[in-house]
């Protein structure tokens, strides 16, 4: 474990301390989440609180940050809107704090969640004291009420395209990657897309989204994806996928999928058209034993259209749908 | 990391799955208790029954615990779902009345719970689900295994934690 997880997990610890032991769950496990908080506390009756913590990474700010998207979405679709989602985060998490302006999606995630406490790593114990009184009163933020009412309304229509037999290649967990490197994958999926929709495929493609979330934004450059059938307007990213790194990336495709659509909750009476990225997958995107198409079926609830690399030739009727 | 022993009665990757499966009986409780719901009388002998199979899991013999979380897993999801069911009637003025699981799954694909229903999927497990236990329930010595149980058992704490976020 490292320093900082182990000062971060004895802090929990202390704000764990500061409430009835029954009103503390650690390490909960929601059937649908694709990643679980680290603490859920009821400081009264009728109110939950989910925390979840972040570590610097080192890899760019965006994707843990997009992961962190996908969670407070998640978490307040599977307990409920009211409950009050938390974000601790250590310095570092969003890259070199020495930048003169966060990343965006820095921004949205401190728009999204309903509190957002960032711990110097010298001093994550002396703020559990702090902290105990805030989380106590801490309510969900009202303004955000009607974005997730709205994802709520989205992820069940979108539902509707799920059957488990759809896609069965997809959650066999015995299919193996056929292709050994991620860049080969990209070359040879590319070759194949532009064969399919000749003139269309545009490498690198990030979609310009005029609009808002939870009164952040324009976006533009926010999300970007490996390609994009330019004159449909559909994102495509392509994966090789077993595993491991499973729960990370779909996240991370769940998170991109949803920051595509929405407007500025305060002008827009109907979301913005609905965009079904398109996912490849080369290997499985297999879930758990008893609940094998997860993943598959979450990915789905956020708008995404997921093809094997095997069966190409189907894109075209999945996005005439 | 799953550590459990006993992987000479389960092989591993059960144990880890059971391990998990009770932490989401934990989470399921957790979320029972401190949603809008816990206030409403009939929702307390819900918690009481997710208690009751919290503790089921600890019995050494496979058929005696597998038909008793059965056992309470259904007339959990029954009793929460007529209690939500009537505390809709009674906000309407429709008169209160006792509801199989089979009226209250028709009542909210109906009428709805404050504009809301289940997902497709949950209301497919849903339906799945009734036919399984029909079958464990009115067939003498059946007993499903631990990979079938655990789909059964998820797919109610499934359903209940879509439940629970109904507004009350």
């Amino acid at each position: 474990m490292s320093s900082s997880r182990f000062k971060f997990d004895s802090a929990v610890k202390a704000i764990a301390a500061g409430f009835d032991p029954q009103a503390v769950q650690y390490h909960p496990a929601f059937p649908d989440l694709i990643s679980q908080p680290d603490l859920l506390i009821s400081p009264r009756p009728g109110t939950m609180i989910a925390l979840f913590s972040y570590f610097p990474e080192r890899s760019s700010a965006l994707r843990p940050g997009l992961e962190a998207v996908e969670d407070v979405f998640e978490i307040k679709l599977a307990a409920g809107e009211s409950t009050v989602a938390v974000a601790c985060v250590l310095d570092g998490f969003v890259g070199d704090p020495n930048r003169p302006s966060p990343p965006k999606v820095y921004s949205v995630i401190q728009a999204l969640f309903d509190s957002f406490i960032e711990w110097p790593k010298t001093q994550p114990d002396s703020l559990a004291e702090e902290f105990v009184p805030v989380l106590r009163n801490l309510r969900a933020k009202t303004d955000n009420e009607r974005l997730w009412k709205r994802e709520r309304l989205i992820v069940k229509e979108e539902l509707r395209r799920f059957t488990q037999a759809k896609y069965a290649k997809l959650i066999d967990g015995s299919q193996r990657a056929s292709l050994r490197s991620g860049q080969r994958l990209e070359q040879e999926t590319a070759f194949k897309l532009q064969l399919l929709f000749p003139g269309e495929l545009v490498e690198r493609y990030s979609p310009d989204v005029v609009g808002s979330i939870a009164g952040f934004g324009p976006r533009r450059g926010l999300v970007r994806f490996d390609f994009g059938l330019g004159q449909r307007g559909v994102p495509v990213e392509v994966i090789r996928l077993e595993g491991s790194t499973l729960r990370h990336r779909i996240r991370n495709l769940m998170a991109k999928s949803r920051l595509l659509r929405y407007g500025d909750p305060d002008t827009d009476n109907d979301p913005l058209r609905i965009i079904r990225p398109l996912l490849i997958v080369d290997g499985n995107i297999a879930g758990p034993s008893h609940d094998p198409a997860r993943y598959a079926r979450a990915l789905v609830s956020v708008g995404w259209e997921i093809v094997h690399i095997s069966e190409l030739e189907r894109i075209s009727a999945l996005l005439d749908v | 990391m799953c550590t459990l022993a006993n992987s000479n009665v389960f092989p591993h990757f059960l144990t880890c799955e059971m391990a998990n499966f009770r932490r989401e009986v934990d989470t399921i409780l957790f979320q029972l208790r401190s949603s809008g719901w816990a206030a409403l009388p009939s929702v307390v002998p819900v918690v009481e029954e997710y208690v009751q199979l919290k503790g089921a899991a600890r019995l050494r013999n496979q058929n005696r615990r597998v038909g008793l979380q059965i056992l309470f897993a259904c007339r959990a999801i029954d009793s929460l779902l007529a209690a939500i069911v009537n505390n809709e009637r009674a906000k309407k003025g429709q008169p209160v009345r006792p509801t199989t699981i089979g009226g209250s799954l028709a009542y909210i694909r109906r009428d709805t719970i404050g504009g809301r229903t289940f997902n497709g999927p949950t209301a497919t497990d849903l339906h799945d689900l009734r036919r399984q236990r029909n079958d464990y329930l009115h067939q003498a010595n059946l007993f499903p295994g631990d990979p079938d149980i655990l789909i059964f058992l998820t797919r109610t704490i499934r359903a209940i934690g879509e439940a629970v976020t109904f507004p009350p």
